[in-house]
């Protein structure tokens, strides 16, 4: 029975010694987490009922979204009490193991990896960059340009006059989109040299939800703190500067989009 | 154009979680109960719900609201 119930969630991995759990928020299944040190190295974990770590029950649970958001939260928040503390390496969501025993097994044989990931991270965070097309691009060329011509259009050939109009639309619209897809370029050549790193995830063609649009440019930036100062000086600057482009910035997070899914052993 | 909301230190908004904290993040195979395979599914649900509970993303974190 103990067995059976003993389902290590895994939040992330820190430097042993450097945390406590007291304070953290409780985990995706309520669980307190608590830390399992081994080879210099403390994971956070919750031991989760055994339904958290069925295959079939919890890609039952991805389909449910109330518990997905949940969990979502959950985890981030431990994860985010960590990063609070000290350097953190972020395990993925869902990321479950067989028992505390198998996580201490994992330190032990991964150590040299995570901690790479540890160096890599330390004293650094997670930036996100977002622009999305801004909203009410002039669009001022179509009306102008169709002066001239609106009265023998509109008498003589209403068809054409149409589809002229339209025409200047659709170019409007191209040359809004350029301007802004440039206005992007724009904001990764400024921040890329303040950054350690980047990494921009597979392009979206659609918003998601609470979205304004689809976003122009999605990167997140690894920054030093000692450099997230001016590089949201950077960004605050940009955002005021660029006329086809609105940002948003989140951040800073801990380095999910910076450590290997796998990190390989030494 | 943008404005940025100074508020940096909010909780982070569930649209900015998801890629990473469902792609991102080491997850060393072995003994996992999930697989990367899953994580458009759970994209495809996620946002499903957000479409009807937007409330969630109106507090979104050093932000613009969108208009």
């Amino acid at each position: 029975m103990v067995a059976e119930a003993a389902a290590a969630w895994v939040y992330a991995v820190v430097p042993a010694g450097t945390v406590t759990t007291a304070d953290a928020p409780t985990g995706v299944a309520g669980e307190p987490v608590q830390l399992i040190q081994a080879a210099g190295l403390a994971a956070a974990v919750g031991v989760v009922p055994p339904d958290h770590a069925s295959e079939q029950l919890l890609r039952q649970r991805l389909q449910d979204p109330v518990w997905l958001q949940g969990a979502v939260r959950c985890h981030h928040a431990v994860v985010a009490a960590l990063f609070a503390q000290a350097p953190t390496v972020p395990f993925r969501l869902a990321t479950v193991y067989l028992g505390p025993p198998r996580v201490r097994r994992l330190l032990e044989e991964r150590s040299a990896a995570l901690r790479r990931g540890l160096d890599l991270v330390t004293g650094r965070a997670e930036w996100g960059v977002l622009g999305y097309p801004a909203a009410s691009a002039p669009a001022a060329s179509a009306p102008a340009a169709l002066e001239p011509a609106r009265g023998d259009a509109r008498t003589d050939r209403p068809g054409t006059s149409y589809l002229l109009r339209r025409q200047c639309e659709l170019a409007d619209r191209e040359r809004a989109r350029a301007a802004a897809v440039a206005d992007a370029q724009r904001v990764d050549a400024v921040l890329a040299p303040v950054a350690v790193a980047e990494h921009r995830p597979p392009a979206r063609s659609r918003a998601a939800p609470g979205e304004p649009a689809a976003p122009l440019l999605n990167t997140s930036y690894l920054v030093d703190s000692r450099h997230a100062d001016p590089f949201v000086a950077a960004v605050r600057r940009l955002a005021g500067e660029l006329a086809h482009l609105r940002l948003r910035l989140t951040g800073p997070m801990p380095a999910y989009s910076f450590v290997d899914a796998e990190p390989v052993p030494a | 154009m943008s404005e940025l909301s100074p508020a940096l230190t909010e909780p982070v908004a569930l649209v900015d979680l998801l890629d990473r904290v469902l792609a991102g993040g080491v997850m060393i195979s072995g003994e996992i109960t999930l697989s990367i395979a899953d994580v458009d599914l759970v994209h495809l649900s996620l946002r499903a719900l957000l479409a009807s509970t937007r409330p969630d993303l109106a507090g979104r974190p050093g932000g613009v609201a969108p208009r």
